[in-house]
């Protein structure tokens, strides 16, 4: 009886997946797929000014948009595809951010399926008060175009 | 149970699917669910999508189906028309199409079928309103292409004894210094006759390796083994050679043409893993030959036989050996570059290579032409020279250094001495990835200029140039790859180069194109175009007219260029040491001190920032920073970041000398900012100050001492501005574009430097044409 009602239970959650709108299910892993990444700055307090490079596997995935993220929201952001596999982001906030999460979210198309590492390269970051350079680490991201998995590149700042 | 489970999900999916008409959704969660059997005909279909419903703007609602198809369905090209015929009558498709790279293996000879192919792909988007002249329009389509496609074999095929021959174009022999020619490298060409010598047409030659020769350094594993992912070879043809199987050591196969040659290449081939190649020549640590001074080495042999249709039988067969020393090479290096560019005196020449990463390792040694150069390799090279690099397969790179480089608009201009740059020879540097790796390259070795050609018949015209706010007319050296016909009309070849060494001046109205190797075609937006032969020209308007071609004398001009570099003038610097100019600040990788450079207006302030460059756990460091005190007044020093929660101290009290001292328990790793020398500008325009570092005792957190590379900085007193540009670093860079904004709402002083669309004051529109700029330098 248990595993009856555990049967029914399973199926109907399958069904529910099925009809919840806006579930993008069997279309991501799909060339021509898109999926967002976030760019992450942890302790980016004062942080004015963000100059990114991104590199990625222009074989797998494309840049179709760069955005401000939530903790870049009140922001300016620009952007360039200078060659295939490099994406450049510029990025301003004339008070300074607060705290940490996304400054840009990034739209990748998919090209074909495979796993793209999200280098970031030449991070320049800038304090809003004094204009100085901050000193900022980075972590490397992923997106897997197969599975629809992904790992958001990170800004540190700070040593 | 579990039967009971599957039949129940299976009811539940076929009755929500049922439940959803397609033309009455309206969102895009619905899914149409695909046909997975064409009429009566079951063959093995394979959904890979079960119909994600999305509706356009205009309303319609769309689903895409996509399918494949594998090889052993698949050996009749009529059949497969009729199965898409089929298709379209169950569901309707005015959008059917099929990647035209999915058809490249097709094949079949007159006497027999013999349809060869690799997975099919296709996509349908259901919705149409004329479904049978789709149809018709379709079935022709793909008997056009498989038609096309095809290629018979010769009548008596069957009946004759082949010879197969097998020719091995090595991609480092067939390279010349200075030359644009067309390089097979990595063409294998099999040519196969019959009986009596006549070339045979539209015989199969399949290319694998030996199983039996490993790889001179992976005992017990072959070459190809490890460089091809081969993933499918259940849909390649079959084939036996000897008994054995061919799995696992197959490379491709093409057809022959009416000579009686299969070209195959195995550098551009799309089943090699060009990454680990490169893995394997990095992976040399283990020295072949017993010898310290012996470089890294792989090798296989690839064997070519001709597959006989009837017994899947690959005979007769012929063999090759392949064998690579480096990634890339060294072809030619040009010019004598500057006395001052490179500032260790024990080693000189133009050009130095240092390798970290492969064995064995090296410091910075001087190279010649013909250096064989391994993943991971960093070149050096004069200002005022220049080289040529030459991939495996056959991708070449040209890197010239100016030895001054002039920035800016006119009447703000900057000019700026080239020591030296860096180029880095990245381990993917090759075929598809071989843009990245420029990229890299560019990155690596701004400020110069570095040109790139790509094979595999890309059209391709491209330069880098430092980034800077707003570049000067120039008159350039471009190299040019280009396709003697389009790709399309050029089966079954992969690489096709055709180079050509222009000059692209466009210091004048419009802009003049001078050849100087190579025949390219001059296009125009416009549409005109006209082709170029060696010591030809035309000059371009600017509303894209070409006048008519004329001659020049090319020899005399490229050797005018090249003089042109030769002599170019060396920088000023008073610094006697050799110490790089002020405007290197590049530590190649090293850990070192640099000290930037500035421009200000008169009376000005200017922040000159310190930095500390690759260090690892620093302990303690002094160093002195002096000036001329008659050009600049310090104002104050600032810590950087990169000392940030560390005990710093500067005493800038001292006239013309500022000492700067910090120290720590936990030592300092890194790259970024230790200081900011806040400055006024007391001299007149035009006068300099160098800021010399000097005095450098560094030790680690132990104590023990660290050797610091230093580069100097300077001040230099300018009226003359470029606009956008707020601390005087010669670029626009988001850290303008910020102050723009701050300035904007009065958070910061305003400087006018900043009002680039000249309306008089300093806005946050001025701070978004700054920001694109300085990502997009446009």
């Amino acid at each position: 009886m248990l595993k009856k009602t555990l049967a029914i239970i399973i199926v109907a959650v399958i069904v529910a997946v099925v009809f919840i709108p806006g579930c993008g299910c069997g279309s991501d892993d799909d060339e021509g797929g898109e999926n967002i990444i976030p760019v992450r700055v942890n302790n980016a307090d004062g942080v004015g000014a963000l100059h990114i490079e991104l590199v990625y596997d222009s074989s797998i995935i494309e840049v179709a948009d760069v955005t401000l993220g939530s903790l870049g929201e009140n922001g300016q952001v620009d952007y360039e595809v200078e060659s295939p596999g490099r994406v450049i982001i510029g990025f301003i906030d004339a008070m300074g951010m607060s705290g940490s999460g996304d400054v840009v979210e990034i739209s990748f198309t998919d090209n074909s399926d495979g796993k793209s590492s999200l280098s970031l390269e030449n991070v320049v970051a800038t304090d809003a008060e004094t204009l100085y350079d901050l000193v900022v680490k980075t972590l490397p991201g992923s997106l897997d175009t197969e599975e629809g998995d992904y790992q958001a590149p990170v800004i540190n700042m700070g040593l | 149970m579990k039967k009971h489970m599957l039949v129940l999900l299976l009811i539940v999916c076929i009755v929500a699917s049922t439940l959803i008409p397609v033309d009455s959704v309206s969102a895009e969660d619905e899914y149409l669910d695909c046909p997975s059997k064409l009429g009566d005909i079951s063959l093995d279909w394979r959904p890979e999508n079960s119909g994600h419903i999305t509706v356009t703007e205009e309303g319609i609602h769309q689903a895409v189906c996509t399918y494949v198809v594998s090889y052993d369905n698949f050996n009749n090209p009529e059949l497969f028309v009729s199965l898409l015929v089929q298709w379209c009558e169950v569901l309707p498709c005015d959008n059917l199409r099929i990647p035209s790279g999915h058809w490249s293996n097709a094949v079949w000879s007159e006497d027999k079928w013999a349809f060869v192919a690799e997975e099919i792909k296709w996509e349908t988007v259901p919705k149409i309103a004329n479904a049978a002249a789709q149809i018709q329009k379709l079935k022709a389509s793909l008997l056009e292409q498989a038609q096309r496609r095809a290629i018979p074999r010769s009548a008596s095929a069957p009946n004759k004894i082949k010879s197969i021959t097998l020719e091995h174009f090595h991609p480092f022999l067939y390279a010349r210094p200075g030359s644009f020619e067309v390089a097979p490298a990595g063409d294998l060409v099999a040519t196969v006759k019959d009986q009596d010598g006549n070339p045979m047409k539209g015989e199969v030659v399949v290319f694998f390796v030996d199983k039996e020769t490993p790889s001179t350094t992976v005992p017990g594993k072959n070459l190809y083994e490890v460089l091809s992912p081969v993933p499918n070879l259940e849909n390649k043809p079959p084939g036996e050679i000897d008994g054995e199987p061919l799995e696992r050591k197959y490379l491709g196969w093409t057809y022959t043409d009416s000579s009686g040659k299969a070209t195959f290449n195995y550098l551009q081939h799309p089943s090699i893993d060009i990454l680990k190649f490169s893995e394997e020549l990095k992976g040399q640590r283990t020295v072949i030959w017993g010898l310290d001074e012996e470089g890294g080495k792989i090798s296989g042999t690839i064997i070519a036989g001709v597959l006989d249709p009837e017994t899947k039988y690959i005979t007769p067969q012929t063999r090759v050996d392949v064998e690579f020393e480096a990634l890339a090479k060294i072809l030619r290096i040009y010019g004598e570059g500057r006395e001052d560019g490179w500032n260790n005196t024990d080693i000189e020449g133009t050009a130095r290579v240092k390798r970290d990463e492969t064995n064995p390792k090296f410091p910075w040694r001087v190279v010649e032409d013909g250096f064989l150069l391994m993943p991971g390799d960093v070149i050096n090279i004069d200002g005022g020279a220049g080289l040529e690099i030459f991939w495996i397969n056959g991708d070449q790179a040209i890197m010239n250094i100016r030895s001054t480089i002039v920035t800016g608009e006119p009447g703000h201009q900057v000019t700026s001495d080239i020591r030296n740059a860096y180029l880095t020879i990245a381990p993917n540097a090759t075929r598809s990835k071989f843009p990245t790796a420029v990229a890299t390259a560019i990155e690596a070795a701004a400020p110069a200029f570095v040109k790139w050609i790509v094979g595999k018949g890309v059209d391709l015209v491209a330069f880098a140039v430092p980034k800077v706010a707003v570049l000067k007319p120039v008159v350039q050296y471009i190299a040019v790859s280009k396709t003697a016909d389009p790709l399309s009309q050029i089966e079954f070849r992969d690489m096709i180069r055709i180079r050509s060494l222009l000059r692209i001046d466009n210091t004048g109205e419009g802009f003049k194109v001078y050849t100087f190797e190579g025949s390219p075609d001059v296009m125009t937006e416009k549409g005109e175009e006209a082709t170029l032969s060696e010591g030809e020209m035309v000059e371009v308007a600017e509303d894209g007219t070409i006048g008519p071609v004329s001659s020049f004398d090319a020899e005399a001009a490229l050797k005018e260029f090249w003089d042109e570099i030769e002599t170019m003038p060396a920088a000023e610097d008073s610094d006697p040491d050799g110490t790089p100019s002020p405007t290197d600040t590049t530590l190649g990788g090293t850990a070192g001190l640099v000290g930037e450079s500035r421009t200000v207006i008169p009376g000005g302030t200017v922040s000159v920032p310190v930095r500390m460059g690759n260090v690892e756990d620093i302990g303690s460091l002094n160093f002195d920073v002096t000036y001329d005190s008659s050009v600049i007044n310090i104002d104050r020093v600032d810590k950087g970041s990169l000392l940030s929660g560390i005990s710093f101290v500067a005493n800038p009290n001292e006239t013309g000398i500022i000492r700067f001292g910090f120290a720590t328990v936990n030592g300092v790793s890194g790259t970024g900012p230790i200081g900011y020398i806040v400055c006024d500008a007391v001299g007149s325009a035009g006068s300099k100050t160098h800021l010399t570092i000097s005095g450098v005792e560094a030790t680690d957190s132990s104590g023990n001492p660290i050797t610091l590379q230093t580069v100097n900085g300077s001040v230099t007193i300018d009226s003359d501005r470029i606009v956008g540009d707020s601390n005087g670093d010669g670029v626009l860079t988001e850290l303008d574009a910020l102050a723009a904004l701050r300035m904007s709402v009065n958070l910061l002083a305003e400087d006018l430097i900043l009002d680039i669309d000249k309306n008089g004051k300093v806005t946050a529109e001025d701070a978004r044409r700054i920001l694109s700029i300085a990502v997009r330098g446009r």
